[in-house]
């Protein structure tokens, strides 16, 4: 047997395994799972190839038979997935990767003890497809390149977009209409079918298929494979899968001392290579020498657009929103204030369904919305801002503004971007004061651009109304004094609804239309900046009678 | 200037997150003074503060406390040596008891039983609010009363120099006030008060001196009366 | 029955006091610790070595010596030299990773790396093969307890009386001290913590060197009350350890003898006849419990701030 086509073959297949652990990390879950999937598509075929073909003469395995197993053991593992990603969706980080964890080993130990696998033994005899061991390089190589090309295909995706949207922040990524559940349980299908159909493929290379080939310890190995590697791109997992997997041949000349080595090098390579082999490249865009201008609407300003009754969250026995009735106009910029913990942000965490209702309804544009997701009522146009900035901080500014067209279908970002959603996002930057600040990172930006960002971020998305929680926190006069003018041209220029928490007090009664006091979770006031500044128990409540801190 | 002064800044230069965030700053704090610093977002302020109590280590320059060097000292060592920071955020520990994290305030004087007690009572009878909520956990107060535990916190280590950052950040105007009024409390003891302030009005008007900063270096320094009508300052700071 | 819950308890008492030293270092660092596992393996064969005075045997030969600790010095040894072990993984495996504020998935890997070697290097000096514990060194401790119809092995007892002593001990300690407070400071928020004055990097070499030492203790307990079947036993024990800290909620200490207590039971109750499936125990509990309740049975959860 030539034995450099075997360790070609062995690096091609852990380079699949990297890349098997690399989809669902795109999407930020860290599933550790790919070995119990590996271990089921290769029990797959096993079965298959053993059971069901029987050869008269021919000794080799047909390879049509072969793409047959893949395929199916990828359905098999995709459609597994399904269920099981459905339940782990709510884990995160290490607790998803102990869940799948857990998975791989009662996936081995029942391997081991069910008599349909071969217990301990396991399948022997699987029939080859290839005279010769190396013949499997035309098996591996274009199932690698082809599992490469499609998942690089799916990094400058849509789809793509929406992961490494989740993969930072999921809230943000809630809010701004991606549906969290269903793009995470795509990614870990895909990460297990790819994983499948690499275990159906070995199942033939290796001859004997047991309970050994699915073991935390090759969790663990690929993981370590995508980490080094970088855990960025698809290029990185398979890189990392492809070293690692050679390294032990390569330092085979140490011999019982490779392993050893080994481990120091993993340790070595955590330490000294922290962004991976491959890092990720900051994604520039030129800036286009023009755009069309922001397509500018009125709003009429009569009818109601939106409407609590009766609206209460309470945790446990916390009330911290009482029986609020409120309606919004269409047009209005509303104020929302009262002291600290008096409900304010629950307000706006149950009108954006990020926290539900203990009772009472929510009523949008005519629509009962109470039980609906964050991202159905973000796609119907309702948006926000978030008191503690919940930006994309490791992208830059003009994606993070572009994360907000996953609102819209094709089809409506057709009519609505005729120049496309990058021109548009260019106007947006300029309106808000960002231009030069494109290929930023949001996380490097000071304060003051952060929340101009997430203003520009929910703008891009053209809500019905948004929702803007402490605009101007933490800035100085001078850019309070701008940020007051934006708000105003958000309504007068674009015919957006504005509600907004804020502590600045000169702002809130400058701008206002009308405001809604909240204290201790129920509303005590609502009116006319002029009545709600001269109101007692407001004074009482909030503003206090000195004057000195009311124009501070 | 005749006596040693509590803290003395040379000349100091810091960088932060591969930018320069301060540029050359010498300033000094005398003993039982309030000075505040005001300036724009991210001109330095709070790396200043973070410099003093040892959370960045200066590139350039030195400090002095009490005449003496303070560069091989770390955050905690300073703490010792009557240096408290209540840092942006408040940043209580959420999940401990109010009271454990005032008692945790006092861990470089643990051995000193009494005194914490002391420092304890003390700290209840200028916040009495947080007496009534000594038993909860830090997480569940409002913000108002964050921040008056993140204060008392720093009283409990009985310090000579408090350093307080943005201590109105995000709080009702009423709060802010009750806040202010305890800093001139603290200060009434004898105890000095380096104030980072983004308003800029509250803060002159407590303070007696007060430093501009802007993009990491001072570009004016004085009395906080004079500089409360300064009309530089009034355009860049106050709003006017 | 009875025979049930003491098997139960004693193999808990010790799945709890190793996951304690996982759970220590989550609730200080958040992040796992990969090589407690190995260490915990160190420790084991370490005790063997000192008291039957043979080292190798793997692929370094066999080295017969007269220097013959006795148990208890030999133990104290162990969990001494584990727990500068550990301190040193912190030195060189997490304070690097720690001083640039890397992602936890980088603490994963370069534990890893670091059981990796450990694991290996024993198995070169030791190889696989199964090692008992010399009776004779055990001679104080009397084989069998019986108690009317119930019959125990007197190491059994030993080991439950040990470790339940000691984690009483660091309960007490945790939950009462200043200590204990410092450390949840620490855990919570390291600025935080070294503005009160809080020795952070101090408090978390000695939390890694307290991990270490009860990895020691637990493996040499278990090498006693039955084997070490090899070097790869430390990982299969230290993953079983991850189900334990799950179980109780992660980073809680409370939570983790309390899980630990629970698998012992549990693993115990299971039929003889279902024997194969025991090691599966741990892992279907851990799911089950994660999407039950992900933040364990005593765990708090998370709250996520808008």
């Amino acid at each position: 047997m030539d034995l450099d086509a075997f360790i070609i073959i062995v690096m091609l297949q852990q380079a699949l395994l990297g890349i098997s652990l690399y989809v669902p990390l795109m999407s930020g879950q860290l599933s550790l799972a790919s070995p119990a999937f590996y271990a089921i598509g290769g029990y797959l075929a096993a079965l298959v190839s053993t059971k069901l073909w029987t050869s008269p003469d021919a000794s080799l395995y047909p390879w049509t038979w072969v793409l047959g197993e893949m395929l199916l053991a990828g359905l098999l593992c995709f459609i597994l997935a399904q269920g099981i990603g459905r339940m782990v969706l709510r884990l995160r980080g290490i607790y998803l990767a102990l869940a799948t964890l857990a998975l791989v080993e009662v996936v081995r130990v029942l391997c081991l003890n069910l008599e349909w696998t071969g217990g301990a033994i396991g399948i022997f005899s699987i029939p080859q497809v290839f005279e010769e061991q190396q013949g499997y390089l035309w098996l591996f190589l274009p199932l690698f390149v082809g599992v490469a090309l499609l998942v690089r295909k799916l990094e400058s995706s849509r789809i793509g977009e929406a992961f490494r949207a989740l993969r930072e922040d999921e809230f943000a990524a809630a809010a701004m209409g991606i549906d969290p559940a269903r793009y995470k349980t795509l990614a870990f299908a895909w990460g297990a079918a790819i994983a499948g159909v690499t275990g159906a493929a070995s199942a033939h290379l290796m001859n004997t298929w047991n309970a050994r080939q699915g073991t935390f310890d090759a969790s663990i190995n690929i993981l370590a494979y995508v980490v080094i590697g970088g855990p960025w791109s698809v290029w990185g997992a398979a890189l990392g899968g492809a070293i690692l997997s050679a390294l032990p041949e390569i330092l085979r000349p140490l011999q019982d001392y490779r392993l050893v080595v080994n481990g120091i090098l993993i340790v070595l390579a955590s330490l000294y290579l922290p962004r991976g082999l491959v890092p990720d490249r900051r994604r520039k865009r030129p800036r286009p020498s023009s755009w069309p201008a922001l397509r500018e609407a009125r709003a009429d300003g009569s009818a109601e657009i939106l409407q609590m009754d009766a609206l209460s969250v309470h945790f446990g026995g916390l009330k911290a929103v009482h029986a609020v009735s409120l309606g919004i106009k269409r047009g209005e910029i509303f104020g929302l204030i009262g002291p600290n913990g008096a409900g304010k942000t629950t307000v706006f965490n149950v009108l954006t369904g990020f926290v539900p209702a203990t009772a009472g309804t929510v009523r949008f544009l005519d629509h009962d919305i109470t039980h609906a997701s964050v991202h159905h009522r973000a796609r119907w146009g309702l948006m926000r801002t978030f008191q503690n900035l919940r930006l994309l901080k490791q992208q830059t500014v003009l994606e993070n503004i572009l994360s907000a067209t996953h609102r819209f279908n094709a089809e409506q970002r057709r009519t609505l971007f005729p120049a496309g959603a990058e021109a548009e996002a260019w106007a947006w930057m300029e309106f808000t004061g960002l231009l030069d600040k494109a290929d930023r990172h949001a996380g490097d930006l000071n304060y003051g651009d952060q929340r101009r960002l997430e203003m520009a971020r929910a703008l891009m998305a053209r809500p019905d109304i948004l929702l803007m929680d402490e605009p101007v926190a933490g800035m100085n006069p001078n850019e309070k004094a701008g940020m007051q003018a934006l708000i105003r041209q958000i309504r007068d220029r674009f015919g957006i609804t504005v509600i907004l928490i804020e502590h600045h007090v000169p702002l809130v009664l400058g701008i206002c239309d009308r405001i809604a006091v909240l204290n201790f979770g129920e509303l005590i006031a609502l009116g006319k900046p002029s009545e709600i500044q001269n109101n007692p128990a407001v004074r009482q409540a909030y503003l206090g009678s000195s004057e000195d801190v009311q124009h501070g | 200037m005749g006596e040693t002064p509590l803290l003395q800044l040379n000349h100091l230069s810091v960088q932060y997150g591969g930018i320069q965030a301060l540029h050359d700053v010498s300033l000094h704090v005398a003993s039982g003074e309030i000075v505040t610093l005001i300036g724009a977002n991210g001109a330095g302020k709070t790396s200043c503060l973070r410099a003093i109590s040892g959370l960045i280590a200066p590139a350039q320059g030195s400090m002095q406390w009490m005449g003496q060097d303070l560069r091989n000292r770390d955050a905690a060592q300073r703490v010792r040596l009557g240096l408290a920071h209540s840092p942006e955020g408040r940043m209580v520990l959420a999940q401990q008891s109010v009271e454990d994290n005032l008692k945790l305030g006092s861990f470089v004087h643990r051995a000193d039983k009494v005194g914490c007690q002391q420092s304890l009572d003390e700290v209840f009878q200028l916040f009495p609010r947080l007496r009534e909520r000594r038993a909860q956990s830090a997480g569940t107060l409002s913000g108002g009363e964050q921040q008056m535990l993140a204060m008392g916190r720093a009283l409990m280590a009985r310090p000579k120099l408090l350093l307080l950052d943005e201590p109105s950040l995000g709080l009702a105007p009423l709060v802010v006030a009750e806040i202010f009024d305890r800093m001139r409390g603290m200060n009434a003891q004898g105890m000095a008060l380096l104030l980072v302030e983004q308003n800029a009005q509250l803060a002159l008007r407590l303070a007696q001196r007060a430093y501009v900063l802007e993009s990491g270096r001072i570009v004016l320094e004085g009395k906080a009366q004079e500089l409360l009508h300064d009309s530089r300052v009034k355009a860049a700071y106050l709003g006017a | 029955m009875l025979q049930i819950l003491l098997n139960g308890l004693s193999i808990g008492s010790v799945y709890a006091l190793f996951a304690l030293g996982y759970a220590l270092v989550f609730s200080l660092l958040g992040v796992i610790n990969f090589a407690q596992g190995a260490v915990f393996a160190v420790g084991a064969y370490l005790t063997w070595s000192l008291t039957t005075g043979s080292w190798g045997g793997g692929q370094v030969p066999l080295w017969e010596t007269e220097m013959r600790l006795p148990f208890l010095a030999a133990a104290a040894v162990s969990l001494v030299v584990c727990a500068a072990l550990s301190a040193l993984i912190e030195r060189f495996a997490f304070e690097p990773l720690r001083r640039r504020k890397a992602e936890p998935l980088l603490y994963l890997v370069s534990s890893l790396g670091v059981a990796i070697v450990l694991v290996n290097a024993l198995l070169l000096m030791y190889g696989a093969e199964t090692r008992n514990f010399d009776l004779d060194t055990l001679s104080f401790i009397p084989v069998l307890v019986e108690w009317g119809d119930l019959r125990v092995r007197g190491i059994q007892l030993v080991i439950l009386v040990v470790s339940l002593l000691v984690l009483a001990a660091l309960l007490l300690l945790f939950r009462f001290s200043m200590v204990g407070k410092a450390l949840r400071a620490v855990a919570e928020n390291q600025t935080t913590a070294s503005l009160l004055g809080i020795p952070v990097h101090r408090t978390i070499v000695l939390t890694f060197a307290l991990s270490g030492a009860l990895a020691s203790l637990a493996g040499t307990l278990v090498a006693t009350g039955f084997s070490i079947p090899g070097p790869h036993f430390g990982l299969l024990f230290g993953l079983k350890g991850l189900a334990v800290i799950v179980l109780g909620g992660m980073g809680e200490i409370s939570g983790a003898v309390l899980g630990g207590l629970l698998l012992g039971l549990i693993e115990a109750a299971v039929p003889a006849e279902y024997s194969g499936y025991k090691e599966a125990v741990a892992f279907a509990l851990l799911f089950l419990v994660l999407m039950v309740r992900p933040q364990g049975l005593l765990g708090r959860r998370p709250l996520e701030k808008l």
